[in-house]
C-alpha cells in the first residue's frame, strides 16, 4: 500500500524565507481552479500572559474589524465580491487565517493579510462591540452539553497549565482586554518572523515574488523571543460530574504526546483500533454488541506541547454509565497488555490511510495541514511523516506506547441528564 | 441518458487516488408512509444482505480502508461508498448488493430503533438544535419536513422490517440513480456498469405528494431549551421550490441579506457588526428548496435580554429590503460570490459524485459550470427586488424563540 500511495500530497513545492523571517511555502497543483492561502501565527491561547486570557482569540476577531486599507467588514465584503471564502481560528498553539479564491483573485488575500500584519486600527468602539459578540460566543459554548463537558475536563486535566485555560477567555478576563492590550499583543506576536504562509492550488513559483513584494517590507520583531514549549502537564486522576441535557455523555482524557513525538503515531493508531470503523473494539462492544452507546470515539489532538488523548461516548438514554466506563478502562488495559493481532492492526492502518487521503482531497486541506506542521514544529512534512510512521507501527510497539500513554493519571467526566432543564 | 436504460453518470476526477460511488433511490423522508421509515430504510441498507451480515459488510469495507454507509435525505435514500480508486469494481459490486439484496434483519432494526430514539433525544440537547426543530415543526405543520429524519419517539417502535422492504422496493421502482467519480477510466467503468447494473430501473419518477404545509400566519412560540441565558431566534416562512422561476433571484437576495461569505449581508452587518447583539446571525431565502418549497430563515443567537432588539433589527432590515430594494452593486457582489463558489464545489470525487447524482435526480445539467453561470447571470437587481417582494411577507413570519 505504501508504494502505491506515496507521495500523496503534491510535491511541486517552492520555499522562501524572507529577510524579515516570514516562512513561505507555495504548493503548485496546476489542474485545480482553487487557490488557498493560509497564514499561521505561532501565537495561541497558551502563549497569553496572566492579564491576556482570551487575547489571542479576541485579536483574531479584531483582524476583521479594520486595518489601514480595509475598514470594519471590508475583508468579508471584498471576499464575497470576488467569490471567495475566508475564516480564521484560534487554538492553544497558533492562530490561522485563510482565504479561498479562484486563481485570478488569490493576490487579494495576500494584500489583506499583509495590511493587517502591518497593523490594526483597533478602534475602541469596535473593540467594545466585538467584546459583546465574544461574550455571546462564550454563552453559546457554555450552553452546549459537549462543549461544556469538554472544557470542564480539559481544565481539570491541565489545571495550572496554559492548555487548561479556555481559548475564549472568561467574562472577567475579556473585560480587562481593550484596544491598548490588543495592540500590544498584535505588535508583539503578529510579526513576519513568527508567521508561516502557505499558498496551495493554481499557483506557481512566481507566487513567491508576489509574497515578497507584499510582505517584504514588514518589519520583524524588534526583540525576537524564543518560544518555549508549554511544560508537560502533571495530571491527577479525578472525576467531574455535571448535569446537562437529556442523554449521558462520557469523556475520558489524558495528557498525550506532542505532535512530533515518536509516540504519537502508535497512539493515533491505537485510537483507530479502539474506534475507527464499525468493527473497531470499542464501537463493536459498546455500540453494536451491548447496545449501550450511540457512538464512541478515541482521539489524539495535535499540539506543540502535550496533546490530549480522549475517549468520548454518547450513551443510549437508558444505558448503565458505570458499565460503559468499566468497559472503556478494561479495553484500554487490554490494549496495553495484549499485542493487537496483525490483521486487526493492518485494518486500522488501512482505514487511517484512506481517511487521511480523503482528508486531503482539497487544496485547502493541503495548505492547512502543511501550515500546521510548519507552525507547530517548523516541519511541513509533519503530517506525511506521521502517516508513514503509523503504517510502520508493529504490534509490540503499539502495546508499549498504549501502556505508557493510557496508563497515566486521567480525568473522567460525566454529563448526566438534567430532567428539569428543558421542555420535553 | 435515456429514461428507459440505467440512469448513471461517470466522471474522472484528477487528484487524490480515490473513487466515490453514490446510489440514490427516490424514497427518503418525503415519501415515507410513517415517520422515520425513510431514515430507517437508508440506515438499514448496511445492516445485512442475503449474502453478508452487518459485521461482514463492515469488516470487508474496513479491510479495504473504504467507507460504506446507508443514508437518507428528504427525497432520496441510498448508499454512499468511498474508497481507493483501485477498488472501484468492489465498491460498485457492494453498492449493487446493498441496494438489491438488503434483508432488513429484525434484530438490527430493533437496535436501530433504539438508536433512533437516542438520537432524537440527543438532538434536542443543544439549545440551538432544539429551537431549530421547534421552528420547523411550526413552519411545516403536518408535512414530513416538520420532523427530524428519525421521525418521532412514538412512531419509531412501530417500524417493521416488512414495511422497510416494501418501502425500499417502491422507492427503487420510482427510480435508481448511480454515479461514479474519481481517478478511474470512464469508459471502463461505464462498460462495467452496463454489464452489471443492466436491470437497474430507470423508474417512473413518480413523486409522492405529502400533506401541504400550512400557510404562514405570523405565529410566535417560545420554548425552554436550556439556553443558559442564551436565546435562539428563528424567523421564517416558506418561499419557492427548486427550479421555480424566482429561485435564482431569491438566492441572490439571500446572499444580500446574509447567506454569503463571513459576516457580509444586511442582517449580520446590522445585528452583529453594528449592534454587537450576536455571535451568529444568518439569513437564507430558499434554504433546502427541493420539490417542496424552501425556507426564508433568519437566525440570531443572542442573549435573552436582547432577543427583542434582535428581532426588531431583523424585521427592520427585511422591511427596508422590500421598500428600498436591492442595489445593483449588492446584487453583483452576491452574484460574484455564488459564481466564485462553484469551483469549490467541484474539487473532489465526493463532491463530483454528489453533483452528478443531483443532476440526474433533477434532470438538469447542474454539473455544467457554464449552465450554472448562465443561470446565475440572468436576474437583474430589479428582478431580485421584485422576487423578494413577491415572496417575502415580514408580517406573516413564523417566529420561534428558544431560551
Amino acid at each position: 500500500m505504501t508504494n502505491q500511495l506515496f507521495p500523496i500530497l503534491p510535491r511541486q513545492r517552492f520555499r522562501r524565507r524572507l529577510d524579515n523571517g516570514l516562512s513561505v511555502l507555495v504548493v503548485s497543483v496546476p489542474d485545480t481552479a482553487v487557490v488557498s492561502s493560509c497564514l499561521w501565527y505561532s501565537f495561541g491561547a497558551a502563549d497569553e500572559g496572566p492579564d491576556e486570557f482570551g487575547g489571542a482569540h479576541f485579536l483574531e476577531h479584531m483582524m476583521f474589524k479594520g486595518s489601514a486599507d480595509y475598514g470594519p467588514g471590508d475583508v468579508d465584503r471584498l471576499t464575497q465580491s470576488l467569490g471567495g471564502e475566508n475564516n480564521a481560528f484560534t487554538s492553544q498553539d497558533a492562530t490561522a487565517y485563510y482565504f479561498k479564491f479562484s486563481p485570478p483573485h488569490w493576490r487579494q488575500g495576500l494584500a489583506i493579510e499583509a495590511d493587517r500584519m502591518r497593523g490594526l486600527t483597533l478602534d475602541p468602539v469596535e473593540v467594545a462591540s466585538e467584546r459583546k459578540v465574544i461574550l455571546e460566543e462564550l454563552a453559546m459554548v457554555e450552553a452546549d452539553p459537549w462543549e461544556a463537558l469538554d472544557q470542564a475536563v480539559v481544565s481539570r486535566l491541565f489545571a495550572g497549565h496554559p492548555y487548561g485555560r479556555p481559548i475564549l477567555g472568561t467574562r472577567q478576563s475579556l473585560a480587562g482586554l481593550g484596544a491598548d492590550e490588543l495592540r500590544s499583543l498584535h505588535r508583539c506576536h503578529y510579526r513576519p518572523d513568527q508567521a508561516v504562509l502557505v499558498l496551495a492550488g493554481g499557483v506557481d513559483a512566481s507566487a513567491l515574488d508576489e509574497v515578497e513584494r507584499r510582505f517584504g517590507a514588514i518589519e520583524a520583531s524588534t526583540a525576537p523571543t524564543e518560544r518555549e514549549d508549554p511544560p508537560s502537564a502533571a495530571a491527577h486522576t479525578s472525576r467531574i460530574e455535571c448535569h446537562r441535557g437529556r442523554v449521558p455523555r462520557f469523556l475520558l482524557a489524558l495528557p498525550g504526546p506532542s505532535a512530533d513525538d515518536a509516540a504519537a503515531p502508535p497512539l493515533r493508531l491505537a485510537c483507530g483500533v479502539l474506534s475507527g470503523g464499525r468493527s473497531s473494539r470499542l464501537h463493536r462492544i459498546l455500540v453494536e454488541d451491548l447496545e449501550l452507546c450511540q457512538w464512541v470515539t478515541a482521539d489524539l489532538t495535535e499540539s506543540r506541547g502535550n496533546g490530549t488523548l480522549t475517549v468520548a461516548a454518547e450513551l443510549d438514554p437508558g444505558a448503565d454509565g458505570s458499565r460503559v466506563e468499566s468497559i472503556v478502562l478494561e479495553e484500554l488495559d487490554r490494549l496495553g497488555r495484549e499485542p493487537v493481532p496483525r490483521a486487526e492492526l493492518a485494518r486500522a492502518q488501512r482505514l487511517q490511510t484512506s481517511g487521511w487521503i480523503f482528508a486531503h482531497d482539497q487544496v485547502h486541506d493541503v495548505a492547512l495541514s502543511l501550515g500546521l506542521g510548519l507552525a507547530l514544529i517548523g516541519d511541513e512534512d509533519l503530517v506525511e511523516r506521521q502517516l508513514e510512521a503509523t503504517l510502520a507501527v508493529e504490534p509490540d510497539q503499539l502495546t508499549e506506547e498504549v501502556r505508557r500513554g493510557f496508563g497515566q493519571p486521567h480525568v473522567v467526566g460525566w454529563s448526566w441528564p438534567d430532567a428539569e432543564e428543558a421542555d420535553g | 441518458m435515456s429514461r428507459t436504460g440505467p440512469r448513471f453518470r461517470v466522471r474522472r476526477v484528477e487528484g487524490a487516488p480515490v473513487v466515490s460511488v453514490r446510489l440514490w433511490v427516490r424514497g427518503g423522508q418525503r415519501a415515507e408512509p410513517q415517520p422515520g421509515l425513510g431514515w430507517a430504510c437508508g440506515r438499514m441498507l448496511t445492516e445485512g444482505t442475503a449474502r453478508r451480515t452487518w459485521l461482514s459488510i463492515a469488516e470487508d469495507a474496513e479491510d479495504l480502508g473504504a467507507a460504506v454507509r446507508g443514508f437518507s435525505g428528504t427525497e432520496v435514500h441510498g448508499v454512499a461508498l468511498d474508497g481507493l480508486c483501485t477498488d472501484w469494481r468492489t465498491l460498485l459490486s457492494w453498492g449493487h448488493e446493498l441496494l438489491y439484496e438488503s434483508t432488513f434483519p429484525a434484530d438490527r432494526l430493533a437496535w436501530l430503533v433504539r438508536r433512533g430514539r437516542g438520537e432524537l433525544t440527543a438532538l434536542y440537547d443543544p439549545p440551538d438544535s432544539a429551537t431549530w426543530w421547534a421552528f420547523l415543526q411550526q413552519l411545516y405543520g403536518p408535512h414530513p419536513r416538520s420532523r427530524p429524519p428519525q421521525g418521532t419517539l412514538e412512531a419509531l417502535p412501530e417500524l417493521r422490517p416488512e414495511a422497510l422492504s416494501v418501502f425500499h422496493a417502491a422507492s427503487r421502482h420510482r427510480g435508481v440513480l448511480l454515479t461514479v467519480a474519481g481517478r478511474i477510466d470512464e469508459e471502463e467503468v461505464e462498460r462495467w456498469v452496463r454489464d452489471h447494473f443492466g436491470e437497474m430501473a430507470a423508474g417512473d419518477g413518480a413523486a409522492v405528494v405529502p400533506p401541504s404545509p400550512p400557510p404562514a400566519a405570523g405565529q410566535r412560540q417560545e420554548r425552554r431549551v436550556g439556553g443558559q441565558g442564551q436565546a435562539h431566534l428563528f424567523l421564517g416562512q416558506l418561499t419557492v421550490p427548486r427550479w421555480h422561476a424566482d429561485e435564482t433571484a431569491l438566492e441572490l437576495a439571500g446572499v444580500v441579506l446574509g447567506a454569503g461569505a463571513g459576516l457580509t449581508g444586511r442582517i449580520p452587518q446590522r445585528v452583529r457588526e453594528q449592534e454587537g447583539l450576536a455571535y451568529t446571525a444568518t439569513a437564507a431565502t430558499v434554504q433546502d428548496a427541493a420539490t417542496d418549497p424552501g425556507r426564508a430563515t433568519f437566525y440570531v443567537g443572542t442573549s435573552v435580554e436582547t432577543v427583542d432588539r434582535a428581532e426588531a433589527a431583523v424585521r427592520e432590515e427585511l422591511l427596508g429590503a422590500l421598500e428600498q430594494g436591492m442595489t445593483a452593486d449588492e446584487v453583483e457582489a452576491a452574484r460574484a460570490y455564488l459564481l466564485g463558489r462553484e469551483p469549490f464545489r467541484r474539487e473532489t470525487a465526493r463532491q463530483w459524485s454528489s453533483r452528478l447524482a443531483e443532476a440526474l435526480y433533477w434532470d438538469r445539467p447542474i454539473d455544467d459550470l457554464v449552465w450554472c453561470r448562465e443561470r446565475l447571470c440572468r436576474p437583474t437587481a430589479d428582478d431580485v427586488t421584485a422576487a423578494l417582494r413577491r415572496h417575502l411577507r415580514p408580517a406573516s413570519l413564523m417566529v420561534t424563540v428558544g431560551i
